[in-house]
């Protein structure tokens, strides 16, 4: 007598909507993302009790360990930052601007930083963590 | 005889409902999520620092000097006492200088050159917490 074989269930998962899954997840991921402008700057953030969660940064100004200054992660020299920053923020004069400098940085280094920042009149948020 | 096998029932997963299952995920998800916020304090900086002449009048004007890791507080011209960041914040928020105008909120901030962002951060930073204006020392050449 031959052996029948049992047959298999045939299980079939439906994948035909995890494409738009997909779309959506990146939809979603695309609207919501804020690239940072200062991804290429190297600058170890200082600490203090007094800072909170803000908004996001518009317009940003960075001094990386070495003493260079960036505009939107453009490297601009100490005399170009006013000038940068004015055009960076255009007409969203409310807007502040992220400063963040590295942390072992002296007083020559990030004062004209400081000094461009309150002659081009703009609100500006020092960035760093929470002690 | 041959046995006569008993028709068994098809077994099937049903998936018609996964997609709902996702999105109920992905909503949920999407609702429950709160992304990296940055950290920091917003601090007024006026455009330029008081003029010597004014600063000389005003002697109710609170002053700091950061030196190193040493910070005096001091009012108007007066060389000022050594303070630890707790006790400066007790100082400052008795100036209650959320109910003042702008040009009565300042806080003159000289800063040394070997000072670290890191100490001048977190000066800087408790004076705007207490409410005070940071008024920048251009250093005289």
């Amino acid at each position: 007598m031959p052996v029948r074989r049992k047959k298999r269930l045939d299980l079939v998962l439906p994948t035909s909507s995890m494409g738009d899954i997909a779309f959506l997840l990146i939809i979603f991921f695309i609207l919501a993302s804020n690239f940072m402008k200062t991804a290429n700057v190297e600058a170890e953030k200082p600490a203090s009790e007094d800072v909170d969660a803000v908004e996001d940064a518009q317009v940003s100004v960075a001094v990386d360990a070495s003493g260079k200054y960036y505009v939107q992660g453009v490297e601009v020299s100490r005399g170009e930052i006013e000038s940068a920053v004015t055009q960076a923020i255009g007409d969203h004069r409310d807007k502040p601007v992220h400063l963040i400098v590295d942390k072992s940085l002296v007083r020559e280094n990030y004062m004209p930083a400081l000094e461009a920042l309150g002659s081009a009149g703009v609100k500006v948020i020092f960035v760093g963590d929470k002690l | 005889m041959a046995r006569q096998r008993k028709d068994r029932a098809k077994a099937e997963i049903e998936t018609g409902s996964f997609s709902d299952i996702s999105f109920l995920l992905i909503i949920f998800f999407v609702l429950t999520t709160t992304l990296s916020k940055p950290t920091g304090r917003l601090v007024e900086i006026p455009s330029a620092a008081p003029p010597a002449e004014q600063k000389k009048d005003d002697d109710k004007t609170p002053t700091l000097k950061v030196l190193g890791d040493r910070v005096l507080f001091g009012v108007g011209q007066s060389e000022g006492e050594e303070v630890t960041l707790p006790a400066l914040k007790g100082k400052l928020s008795k100036y209650a200088f959320a109910t003042k105008p702008e040009k009565e909120r300042m806080v003159v901030v000289e800063v040394a050159d070997d000072v670290q962002w890191d100490r001048y951060f977190k000066v800087v930073t408790l004076v705007a917490e207490t409410g005070g204006v940071v008024a920048l020392v251009e250093k005289e050449e």
